[in-house]
Parts: structure tokens; C-alpha cells; sequence
């Protein structure tokens, strides 16, 4: 009897095994996320291209604000109702920690659209596309928002004057050769699209690159090949689920960042600047200081990332430079006129540094243009790019 | 439903029919063997026949038995009582009265309480081979009234500690069983309420700034009987992938146990009591303390509950009934808990048991808005020296954030005995919890990043089912080795389902329902479904019930284990023996003595995710949904083992101590650590796991307890608990450490697990005249460990004083030692100005003014020392207000008085006992450290954030006045 109930259990046992095996395999499947090889399908293409995209805008709108408030564009005041997050403190005073969570946020974001473009590019060469719009779509924006980002690390980041980053766990790259293999991916994605206003947008974006080089001779090249008055801006998308970090840290969402006072200055002393210039009031917690933050970007506000008026003032500048040909004065009145401003009578490189300062407010310019035309705001010592984060030298071998 | 109600009826009938028949009587006494008082409501049984009665108020007993069955046989009759050791004596039944008197003696280590052994192995206390931390709820609630099951645990097991995230009603808390197991996971023990796997997570979706609510709060504790806790591996193993942090098994109440042997018993509970702000700010730390007093209140306590329970030798049966509000110490923070639970025991033949029991609960919380959060009181009034800087009060006040969980937990159990000695047992279990929470922002009121308004909504669906099906089998291999042999199979299916969806911009603050914002600012969908599955065995052998032998083994299998390992096996083994058997030791010192080892695996099983490689999500932005990362895996994981080791000895000394001792080692390899992959890879949409490191634990755990005397008018018995705890990273395979999310708490070789790891600062900097210059810190990059924020050493003292006959004194204190907190309310204080000391400091060397301050002498000795004074005040440095955080606190007091004497002639035996009590909680508290509460966390309960005060609510001072008639 003993042997018939041990034999019973052993079967039991047996049994159990194989049918423990079969219950754990049987979960239903995630609704939200699915593997990396599912994406290997043409018509899942679209959906990548637009992946890229998402978090190129999440990246630039952060990226941009948070270089104004390390630029002389934007102050940080605790007497400002709901400006409390020391890490833009940290930011404003250029003292910035290689933790500073706002910095470590906006590092990591890069990394990823710049992930996602080159695996994008990866993914279209292994599978088969039938469909060559398609497959030229996709290639176009893995390369375009590649080189975006490379432009971006060497712009933003770096050391405390000098730019550069790891791309991709390797040892710190400087910024000439970020900006070279931003250069080389554009010119790759010019051979993708036909579209001229496109080719007009990337020829800009290399000119800009040039231009923050000081190769002013290949800026002009390329400027003179860019966007012309008309074209529609190129622009980072949001909306309310990728919101403006304009609108949600720097304006009417929350105002960590106010805007320096001269830019009321502008508006006070041409009214027509609001225009370009979008500004609102707001009184400090004293109940004394009136401050002012950006209303040219709402919570879900397109946020201008290259438009046709750059260009004319980069080829404005750099007919005062001496390697375009176009006149100086007239190409900055066009863009004046644009926004309804009268026109200027007096050109040279310091009416040039305040008109890309009025017209390119909220853009993440004045940052390279206070390196480039040597009037950094902030003491020696001081941060002029964002840090390597911590997050990033606490895990590359490399760095 | 009437079908029922008859049954119910007839049965509970039915043995007045039985005892219609010619009977003869079966009579005695029940007395103390040391002072021979009575001891009502003892309970005496004739087995097998299953008849008896329970002790009267002269300790007096007698039933009848039909006469019929008297066929000369010999059966045992046992008288038990609770705390006392029971006596069996062997009667033969002719039909003649039969007269037996017992005199039981104390039970001073409960040696005769069954406690659990395995996941199907039960034995009595007296031989069990493991530590088994038990809390007698139902004894408990005797003398005290508790809120919920963290109060019911907290300061009462040998070995855990219960730490709460705040002072918000219906919040979180979590368990740190012993050394804290793994490098890794949460940490928390799993949960079974009578054999069913309860969800004990954090809820609550919107952020209110840290703190969530616990899926626990809905559970009574009026319901509870006893709490079992195993500690960890060693006693855990058949428990697998689901014991490695220990496993906590509640018992509620059933017929059996609220009855006794037959009849109906009621008991009738009202508790009234308040909350109330336990410790106030004052104004030589904060400006603007006054600010922050205001805001608080006094939060009411209303709580009816009503149970009864009784049944006969074919069905006993167990109904209960509670509700429970429950104010907060400030507004909108509150809960209201009903419950209403039934368990019917039912024996059709007496080779089956039936168990039914379904348990319904509806709770609502409204959660505060506190912490890391610009919404709430205490960051409006503590920050800046003048308040409401970022949201005006009215606004606050108009905030709600409520939580309604409706839940029930439903169980069938069948034991099936087919044959002699073959038990066949068969469960299954339901835990199906759905919660619906609103947060409002009112239109008329401003609030930081909102227009007009805002309404949020979330719904959730978490149902997880437990089966259990194990055959346990009896023999005996010699004459004196007897066995028992089981396997089993457990099964567990959790899935989760929710759903939210954000409007904002509203018309008008009247009207709030989700479609009348025009504008949708969020709304998402989440699904997950996670099994487990495990088969084991486990082998029990005694031989001359002296020695004790157990060897069990557990292979799990599980939808979430990594491709690389399909299975995992976790081994266990146990041995006790009764020295005082032996002859070794006098027993008339050693009433009961014996040393037990036992040693367990077990561990954490990888997340389900974790061995995919990569995980894409759709993420909506404005270019439609993009394919975005979600999930890094590594397709090599495996689960994470963990050895423990245990040594204990159990004793009974001089018929008034009982002692427990247990020393342990645990040691935790191929923990799942998540690593950090460099941001300019991009594969940083979450860490990646990998199997690596080492961690050791050790500690000792102590239980003594005293019954010093107890007779008619006086008792005295007192517990103490000490516990020690120490554990250090060993090995994280060279790779960063890791920190929680506020850089503050890090994992980190030769470290104690969450130790503080931050910059010091020095002193200050001076220039050549002596002048105050800044701050002399380490260098960035560089850090220090500051101390941990689990204390080394825990315990408690209890004493239950029985005085002038029928009052009642129960008092529980408890410490912490070698412990340190992150008083970040006081750092940010400091960093905005708020901060009386760091402003005293700046006057004194002429930074800032206060009246009354004058400046010193640059250079002179007293300005030196307030600079390097003012540079530890510096608010941009976390470890300035990284401080001692050790306590003792008296954390209940309850004095009750039973009107039992009077009450035979008053209700004519109706009303059993009427009991008036006035209990207090959190009365006094005794620490260095300087914030509101010592034990807080401002980022919940399951953040690898630990010790951190962030504008955290205190938890409260109660008071209660109670009173419970018994029926």
C-alpha cells in the first residue's frame, strides 16, 4: 500500500512538471510594447521614421530652453512664483554639477533620437523595401535627424568651454568632429529627397554648422544654397503629450526661466518687436518685481528650428564677414519686414549679434553666439556648454 | 439565500436534537494548576466523537453524550485553554456520568500552537525545526483597537521591522525582513490571507508628490486571528521565487476559533477616536513653522464593527462586518473601509473538510498632497519664510485626490482523506481589486501648469488567482521514526489591466465630469499578465519525538524567468532537537529546550522583460505615434539566489520565561541589477539587467517574554524583542554603484545596502583676512558613506498588566538604533531662506541680518567657528542634514477595565463581557533628530529611496476610546 501511495505521488509529481511548463508559457501578451524584430517590416517603417521625430522635438525643446537659461537669454529668480528647481539655478549660474537632473535628462534624450536615427538607417539597409519613397523617406530621416543630433552634442555639451561628447560609449569626441560627421550625415540625406524645400532646410542646417565652425567660406556656400523668404520654417512638432518645455518650464505652464529684461527693453523701445518677441508679465513673490516670460511658445506651439530668417541673417552676417554676396542690410530688413518691423538703416556684426538675438529668441542660439562673438555673460570658470553627465562618465569605460 | 439560512439554521440546531436522546453526562471542572482558579471559557472535547462544552464562569464544564454511543470504547477528552498547555486523559465510555477535573498548566512559549512549517507543513511550536514570527491578532485586539495591519505587525516579530512612508492615512508602509535579502528588488515578503496570495502593492496613479496608498489598507484587522511570518529562505524555500523575502500568512478568524465547540458567539466593537498633529514645528527652525501648524487638524476616527461566529461538528462558521472612517491630520486626506467577510467551515463526512470564505472590502482614500510637490500644504509652508508662495490654500484645499478600491478576496479549500494517513488538499483563491481614482483641480482655483482646471481619471483591474494542490502523506519508517511526506503544486495567474484618461480647461468648477474639459491632456492603457508556477516536496521525519528532520525542494517555474533558464530549483533543510528530552539539562529549569538549525534558498525571479533585448512602445507626439524604447533586456538573465542559514534556540525556563534566539547569514549571488548603459549609447529607456554580485547579511533576532504572575486580580507578563542587523555589498561585478533617484541612498561595494553616500563639507573657506569665502566640500566625484537609514538595531518592549481583577494595562514601545535620516525639508528650508539656524549663522558673519545678531569680528575665533557652522548649513550639500535618526517611542498604550462581574446580573448571561478602553498611539517619542518625524520616507514605500523627509507628513498622535461586548 505504502509503494502504491509513493508511485501515486511520483506520477502526481511528473504530471505537475509538464503541465507547470505549459501554464507559465500561456501569459497574454503586452498591449504596449513589442519586440525589436516586429519593426523589420516595411509597414512598420512609417512608424520609426515617426519615433524619430517624437523624440528629436522632445530632445530640441528641452535642449534649447535649458541652453537659453545657461546663455544670458533667460534668468533664473527665486523670487519668481514656482521658480524653485535648483538645477536651473545651477544652470543660470553656469555652475553646473555633472548631476544636475535637468542635464542628465536632456543628455539622455539626445542619445536616444540620436539611437533611433542610426538604427533606423540600420534597420531599412536589412530589409527588403519595395517601396522606394519609402525607403527613401526612412533614410532621409535617419540621416538628417543623425546629423541633427551629432550638431547638437557639439553645440550644447562638452567641457566647460569646449564642445564635444561620446557618441555611443566611445571616448569624448570634440566638436570639430561632431560637426563633421553632422556634415557628412547631411550630405548623405541630400541624396534622399528631391523635394527643393527640403535640400533648401538641410543646406541651411550645414550652413549653420559652418558658421559655428567659423569656416564662414563653407557656411556661405551652403547659406546661399538654404532657405529663401517663403519657405516654411522647419519646425519640432508638439503637442499635448510632448509638450513645449517653453510652455512648461520657461512660460505659461510653469516659469522656472524668466526672460532677461532687455528683451522687454526691445518691445518697450519698438512696440512692433512683440511682434517677434511675445512676452507676458508676471509679479514676483514679493509683490514688487514685475518679470517677464516667453508666450511665442505654447504648450503644444511648433518651436522653429531653422526658418528661412536664419538664414538670411547667418548670410548677413557673413557678407559682413566677407564671403557672401548678398548686402548685409537689405537681407536683415527682409527680415524685419517679415515681422511687420521697420527697417534698419545701420549694419555691422554688433547690429547682427542683437537682430539673431530679437529674431531668434527661444531658438537655443544665443548660447553659440555669446561663444562665437566672445561676450560670455558669466565669470571665469564658468560652464559655457552643458557637462558630460554623471550618468554617462559613471558608465563609459571610455571616457 | 433562504436555503441557506435554513441550513445554517438546522445545523446549528442540530445537536439539541442529538441531545434529545438518552444521554448520560460528562461533567468536571477546569481549573489553574498553580492557583486553581477557574478558567472560564475553557474548552473540553470527547474525541472522537466531537462533543464537549465550554468552561463556565466557575471553570465548571458538562455535556451529554447520547447513550447510544457508549459501546465501551476508549476516548480522549481534552481540555485546552488559551496560554495554557492542553491535557488529554483517556476515559472509557459505558454509559455511566463521567466526572474528570483538569488542572492546565501555562503555556509560557505557546509551545502547543500550530504554527507553519512549510507551504504545506504545519507542526506544533514545541518541535518546529525554523523561526516562525507569530502575532496573536485576535489577543491583541483584546486589549488595544488597531487601524490596520501595519499597526497590527509593527514593533511585534522578532526580526521585522514595519516602516511607514508617512503620517497619511491609508498610506504606504513597507516590511525589512531581517538583513533585507538580495541587492536588489523591493524587499517586501509576499502576502497569503488563509491561503490566498493578496496584492500588497503601492496604489495610486497621479502623482501627489511620493506617497501612494497600500493595496493592505483594505484589509480589517478585526478579521485577523494570527499573523505568521517567515523570515526568510531558511524557513521560506518551499515557498521559491516567492519567499526569498520572506512570506507573511494571515489567519483570519473562524467559527472554531471564535466559538469554540458549539453555539453562537457575537461580538460588537464601537472605537472613537482622533488623529492629531504629534509633533509641532517651531519657529527657531522654521520661519514660517506657525504657517505650517495651521494647517493642521484634528482627524476623526468612527469605526463600528460587528462579527459573530459559532456552529456544531458539521459546520462552523465565522461573519463579520466593519466600517471604518478614519480623518487624516490634514484636509483631504481620509478613508472610509467596509468590510464585510464570511467563512463557513463545513465537514460532510470525516474524510472531508470544506472551506469557504469570500471577503468583501470597499475602501476610499483621499490622498494628500505632500513631499516632493508644489501642491501641498507642507511645501507652501515650509520652504519659504513666507507661505503659499506656489499655490494659494484655498486652491490646496480644493485639491482631491480619492481612491475608491472595491475588492474581494474568495477562497475554497477542500481536504480530501481518501485513505488512512493520505491527506489530498485542493484550494483555489481569488484576490480581484479594481480602483477607481479622481484627482480634481477646481476651475475657479490656480494651480501651476493648469488652465482652468483639470480632472484626471484612472481605472485598474488587478485579479490574481492562487490554486494550491499538494497530497501530504503519514507513516512511519521504524517504530520510533514517523514521516510525512508532501507534494505539491502552486499556481499563480496575476493580470492587470488600467486605463486613464486628463482634461483640462473647464467652463465652470460646477461641473467636473472628464467630458467637460475641452482640452484632453493625457490618457494611456497599461496590460500585463505574469504566472508562476511551482512544484515541491517537502519531507518531515521525527524520531522519538525528540529529534526533528525536514528536507524539502521547490523547482519553480515562471513566465518571467530569462530564455537562458526555464526553471530554477531552490533546495531546503531543517533539524531541531529536544534537549530537554534528552536528560542534558534539569528540567525543572528547563521546561522546554531545544536547538534547531535550518538552511533555505531561494530568490528573485527577473521581471517579465527582462530577458528581451529591446521593447518598443508607441509614444504619441505630434508627429503620431513614434516608435520609442521602453525596455533593455538581457536574454542571458537568470533568477537571483539566495542562501540562508538560521541557528536558534527555543527554551521554557522556570515556568515563566520563554526565550527565543536565532542568529542567521544570508548571502544573495547573481542578484538582477539593473546597470545603466552609457546615455550616448541611447539604449537607456531602463537599466539593463545583469546577474551579478554579491551581497551578506547577517543578524540576531531575540524574543523573550515573561509571565511573571498572573492570578485573580493581578497579572504581569512582558515581552522583549531585540534585534540586530547588518548586511554589506560584497561584489557588484566592478561595475557604478547604484543610487536611488535622488543620488542620495547607494548600492555599493562594501557598503550596507541603501547606505547614505554624499560630499562632505568640511567647513568653510576663508580668505586671507579670515573672511568667509564659501565651502570647503570633498570634490566633486568624490563621497562619503554617511550612515544608513535602516537602523542595526531594533526592538521593543511590551508589558500586559492585569490589575485590581478586571483592569487591563497593555504598553508597546519600541527603538531604533544606528540609523540616520535625509532631512531634506530642512536643506531645501535652508536653500530658500527659511531656515532659522543657517540665517542666525549668516548674521553672525554678516550675511544677511537678523535683529538681535550682530555681526563678528572677521577672523576672530567666534566668526571662524559660525562660518564652518554656516558652510554645514549649506543647502546645495545633502549631506549637511544627513543626521542621527535613532528613537525610542512609546508607541501604544491602552488601559481597559471589563465590566464581566457585573454583568451576569444585570444581561442574565446575554452580554458574555463588556470591555471600555482608552488606547493611545504615538504618545512620545525620544530622538536627535530635528524634523517633524523620524520614521518617514518622502518617496513611498518601494523607491530605492530610503530615510528621506521631504516635506513628508508626520505621522500622527491617536487616541481611541473603545469598547467591545461580547456576546
Amino acid at each position: 500500500m505504502k509503494k502504491i501511495n509513493f508511485l501515486v505521488l511520483i506520477i502526481l509529481a511528473s504530471v505537475w512538471v509538464s503541465s507547470c511548463k505549459d501554464y507559465v508559457t500561456g501569459i497574454d501578451p503586452f498591449i504596449d510594447r513589442i519586440e525589436d524584430g516586429l519593426l523589420n517590416d516595411a509597414s512598420q517603417i512609417p512608424f520609426v521614421i515617426a519615433g524619430v521625430q517624437t523624440r528629436f522635438a522632445n530632445t530640441s525643446t528641452r535642449l534649447n530652453n535649458q541652453a537659453d537659461g545657461l546663455s544670458d537669454a533667460f534668468i533664473f529668480d527665486q523670487n519668481v512664483p514656482n521658480a524653485t528647481f535648483p538645477t536651473f539655478r545651477e544652470i543660470n549660474d553656469g555652475q553646473i554639477l555633472v548631476d544636475n537632473n535637468s542635464v542628465r535628462g536632456v543628455y539622455t534624450a539626445l542619445g536616444q533620437y540620436r539611437y533611433y536615427a542610426d538604427n533606423l538607417i540600420e534597420r531599412v539597409n536589412k530589409i527588403t523595401i519595395t517601396d522606394a519613397a519609402l525607403k527613401n523617406s526612412a533614410l532621409y530621416t535617419g540621416t538628417f535627424y543623425g546629423a541633427y543630433a551629432r550638431y547638437q552634442y557639439a553645440t550644447y555639451f562638452g567641457k566647460p568651454t569646449e564642445g564635444g561628447s561620446p557618441i555611443n560609449g566611445s571616448a569624448f569626441i570634440n566638436a570639430t568632429e561632431l560637426y563633421n560627421q553632422a556634415i557628412t550625415l547631411f550630405k548623405q540625406s541630400l541624396t534622399y529627397t528631391t523635394d527643393p524645400k527640403t535640400i533648401r532646410i538641410v543646406n541651411s542646417s550645414i550652413a549653420r554648422i559652418y558658421l559655428y565652425k567659423g569656416d564662414y567660406a563653407n557656411a556661405a556656400t551652403y547659406a546661399k544654397l538654404g532657405m529663401i523668404k517663403g519657405d516654411n520654417a522647419f519646425q519640432a512638432l508638439h503637442n499635448i503629450n510632448e509638450s513645449s518645455d517653453y510652455w512648461g518650464n520657461s512660460g505659461a505652464g510653469r516659469t522656472q526661466f524668466v526672460c532677461d529684461f532687455r528683451f522687454k527693453a526691445y518691445v518697450d523701445a519698438d512696440p512692433k518687436e512683440a511682434n517677434r518677441i511675445k512676452l507676458a508679465s508676471k509679479l514676483g513673490n514679493d509683490k514688487k518685481k514685475t518679470y517677464y516670460y516667453q508666450v511665442k511658445y505654447l504648450q503644444d506651439s511648433p518651436e522653429d528650428v531653422m526658418t528661412w530668417q536664419e538664414n538670411n541673417l547667418m548670410l548677413a552676417e557673413l557678407a559682413l564677414r566677407g564671403q557672401a554676396t548678398g548686402v548685409a542690410l537689405t537681407l536683415v530688413n527682409e527680415v524685419r519686414a517679415s515681422h511687420s518691423l521697420d527697417p534698419l538703416t545701420l549694419i555691422n556684426l554688433d547690429v547682427i549679434y542683437v537682430e539673431r538675438d530679437k529674431e531668434l529668441f527661444c531658438s537655443g542660439s544665443r548660447l553659440p553666439d555669446q561663444r562665437r562673438f566672445n561676450k560670455w555673460h558669466l565669470g571665469a570658470g564658468t560652464w559655457q556648454y552643458f557637462p558630460i553627465t554623471s550618468d554617462e562618465i559613471n558608465s563609459n569605460p571610455n571616457l | 439565500m433562504r436555503k441557506l439560512l435554513l441550513s445554517l439554521f438546522f445545523l446549528v440546531l442540530l445537536p439539541s436534537f442529538i441531545l434529545g436522546q438518552s444521554t448520560f453526562r460528562v461533567k468536571g471542572k477546569v481549573a489553574d494548576a498553580k492557583t486553581g482558579e477557574a478558567l472560564i471559557g475553557a474548552s473540553v472535547l470527547l474525541k472522537p466523537l466531537n462533543l464537549g462544552a465550554i468552561a463556565d464562569i466557575n471553570g465548571e464544564y458538562g455535556f451529554d453524550v447520547p447513550t447510544s454511543l457508549a459501546k465501551g470504547q476508549t476516548v480522549e477528552l481534552t481540555a485546552s485553554y488559551v496560554n495554557y498547555k492542553k491535557k488529554t486523559i483517556k476515559v472509557v465510555l459505558n454509559g455511566s456520568n463521567i466526572t474528570q477535573n483538569f488542572s492546565l498548566e501555562e503555556d509560557i512559549f505557546q509551545s502547543e500552537e500550530i504554527v507553519v512549517s512549510g507551504i504545506a507543513s504545519k507542526t506544533s511550536k514545541a518541535v518546529s525545526e525554523i523561526a516562525v514570527g507569530r502575532v496573536s491578532a485576535g489577543d491583541l485586539q483584546q486589549v488595544n483597537t488597531y487601524g490596520g495591519l501595519s499597526q497590527l505587525v509593527g514593533g511585534k516579530v522578532a526580526g521585522v521591522q514595519l516602516q511607514t512612508s508617512s503620517g497619511n492615512v491609508g498610506g504606504g508602509f513597507r516590511f525589512y525582513v531581517r538583513s533585507g535579502g538580495g541587492i536588489n528588488g523591493n524587499e517586501q515578503p509576499v502576502i497569503y490571507v488563509d491561503g490566498v496570495r493578496i496584492n500588497d502593492s503601492e496604489t495610486g496613479f497621479f502623482g501627489v508628490g511620493g506617497q501612494s496608498n497600500s493595496a493592505l489598507a483594505s484589509i480589517n484587522p478585526d478579521d485577523i486571528a494570527s499573523i505568521e511570518v517567515l523570515k526568510g529562505p531558511a524557513g521560506a524555500s518551499s515557498y521559491g521565487v516567492n519567499g526569498s523575502n520572506g512570506v507573511v500568512l494571515i489567519t483570519t478568524k473562524s467559527g472554531r476559533t471564535a466559538a469554540g465547540l458549539t453555539g453562537i458567539s457575537a461580538n460588537y466593537k464601537f472605537n472613537y477616536g482622533f488623529n492629531e498633529q504629534s509633533k509641532r514645528y517651531t519657529t527657531d527652525i522654521f520661519k514660517s513653522a506657525e504657517d505650517a501648524n495651521k494647517t493642521f487638524i484634528k482627524g476623526y476616527i468612527r469605526e463600528n464593527a460587528i462579527d459573530i461566529a459559532g456552529g456544531g461538528n458539521q459546520l462552523r462558521y465565522y461573519g463579520g462586518f466593519s466600517s471604518r472612517d478614519e480623518g487624516g491630520i490634514q484636509p483631504n486626506n481620509n478613508l472610509q473601509r467596509k468590510s464585510a467577510t464570511a467563512k463557513i467551515t463545513s465537514y460532510p463526512n470525516d474524510k472531508l473538510t470544506l472551506e469557504f470564505k469570500g471577503t468583501f472590502n470597499y475602501t476610499d482614500i483621499n490622498r494628500g498632497q505632500n513631499d516632493n510637490n508644489i501642491l501641498g500644504f507642507l511645501g507652501n509652508t515650509l520652504l519659504f519664510a513666507k507661505s503659499y508662495q506656489f499655490t494659494d490654500s484655498l486652491a490646496i484645499l480644493g485639491l482631491t485626490d480619492i481612491s475608491r478600491t472595491s475588492q474581494f478576496v474568495g477562497s475554497v479549500f477542500a481536504t480530501y482523506t481518501p485513505i488512512k494517513d493520505l491527506e489530498i488538499n485542493a484550494g483555489f483563491g481569488v484576490d480581484n481589486s479594481s480602483i477607481r481614482e479622481d484627482r480634481t483641480f477646481p476651475a475657479n482655483l490656480k494651480y501651476s501648469g493648469r488652465t482652468r482646471g483639470e480632472r484626471d481619471a484612472y481605472d485598474n483591474n488587478n485579479r490574481q488567482f492562487t490554486y494550491d494542490l499538494n497530497a501530504k502523506y503519514h507513516y512511519s519508517l521504524f517504530e520510533d521514526i514517523k514521516g510525512t511526506s508532501v507534494v505539491g503544486m502552486q499556481l499563480f495567474n496575476r493580470s492587470f489591466r488600467s486605463a486613464f484618461v486628463q482634461t483640462q480647461t473647464f467652463a465652470t468648477e460646477l461641473i467636473t465630469d472628464l467630458g467637460a474639459g475641452s482640452l484632453v491632456s493625457g490618457y494611456g492603457e497599461n496590460f500585463s499578465n505574469t504566472r508562476d508556477a511551482g512544484i515541491y516536496t517537502e519531507n518531515s521525519f521525527s524520531y522519538m519525538d525528540t529529534y526533528f528532520l525536514t528536507l524539502k525542494l521547490r523547482r519553480d517555474y515562471a513566465s518571467s524567468i530569462g530564455a537562458e533558464a526555464p526553471s530554477v530549483m531552490y533546495p531546503g533543510a531543517s533539524f531541531a532537537v529536544r534537549l530537554d528530552r534528552l536528560g542534558v539539562v534539569p528540567t525543572d529549569v528547563f521546561n522546554l529546550l531545544k536547538f534547531r538549525v535550518a538552511y533555505g534558498e531561494s530568490g528573485l525571479l527577473p521581471l517579465t522583460t527582462d530577458a528581451i533585448p529591446l521593447l518598443w512602445t508607441a509614444t504619441s507626439g505630434a508627429y503620431g505615434g513614434g516608435a520609442t524604447l521602453i525596455s533593455i533586456g538581457n536574454a542571458a538573465i537568470e533568477p537571483e539566489r539566495i542562501k540562508e542559514i538560521e541557528f536558534g534556540i527555543d527554551a521554557e525556563l522556570f515556568k515563566i520565561f520563554s526565550l527565543e534566539l536565532t542568529y542567521y547569514k544570508q548571502s544573495a549571488k547573481k542578484s538582477i541589477v539593473g546597470f545603466n548603459n552609457p546615455p550616448s549609447t541611447g539604449l537607456t529607456a531602463s537599466s539593463v539587467p545583469f546577474n551579478i554580485g554579491e551581497i551578506k547579511g547577517s543578524g540576531f533576532e531575540s524574543l523573550l517574554q515573561a509571565h511573571l504572575f498572573d492570578n485573580q486580580d493581578f497579572g504581569l507578563n512582558m515581552g522583549f524583542i531585540w534585534n540586530y542587523q547588518t548586511n554589506e555589498v560584497v561584489d557588484l561585478g566592478g561595475a557604478q554603484p547604484i543610487f536611488d533617484g535622488f543620488s542620495n541612498n547607494v548600492i555599493k561595494e562594501g557598503l550596507p545596502k541603501h547606505e547614505f553616500y554624499r560630499e562632505v563639507v568640511y567647513g568653510a573657506k576663508f580668505d586671507a583676512n579670515g573672511k568667509y569665502i564659501g565651502v570647503d566640500a570633498q570634490p566633486t566625484g568624490t563621497k562619503t558613506a554617511l550612515g544608513n537609514p535602516i537602523p542595526a538595531h531594533t526592538g521593543s518592549f511590551t508589558i500586559n498588566f492585569k490589575f485590581l481583577k478586571n483592569f487591563n494595562l497593555y504598553a508597546l514601545a519600541d527603538w531604533a538604533l544606528d540609523r540616520k535620516m535625509f532631512n531634506d525639508t530642512e536643506l531645501f528650508a535652508a536653500r530658500f531662506g527659511n531656515y532659522v539656524p543657517r540665517l542666525n549663522l549668516g548674521a553672525q558673519i554678516g550675511i544677511g541680518t537678523v535683529a538681535g545678531i550682530t555681526p563678528y569680528t572677521v577672523g576672530s575665533p567666534e566668526y571662524t567657528a559660525a562660518a564652518n557652522a554656516y558652510a554645514k548649513t549649506d543647502g546645495n550639500y545633502a549631506a549637511n542634514y544627513i543626521v542621527d535618526a535613532q528613537y525610542f517611542k512609546l508607541r501604544e498604550i491602552s488601559i481597559s477595565y471589563s465590566f464581566k462581574d457585573f454583568l451576569p446580573d444585570l444581561s442574565q448571561n446575554y452580554v458574555k463581557d463588556l470591555v471600555l478602553g482608552l488606547s493611545g498611539r504615538n504618545l512620545w517619542t525620544s530622538t536627535p533628530y530635528s524634523g517633524a518625524d523620524v520614521e518617514l520616507n518622502h518617496n513611498g514605500s518601494r523607491s530605492l529611496t530610503r530615510g528621506s523627509d521631504f516635506l513628508t507628513l508626520m505621522n500622527p498622535r491617536t487616541y481611541s476610546f473603545w469598547m467591545r461586548v461580547a456576546f
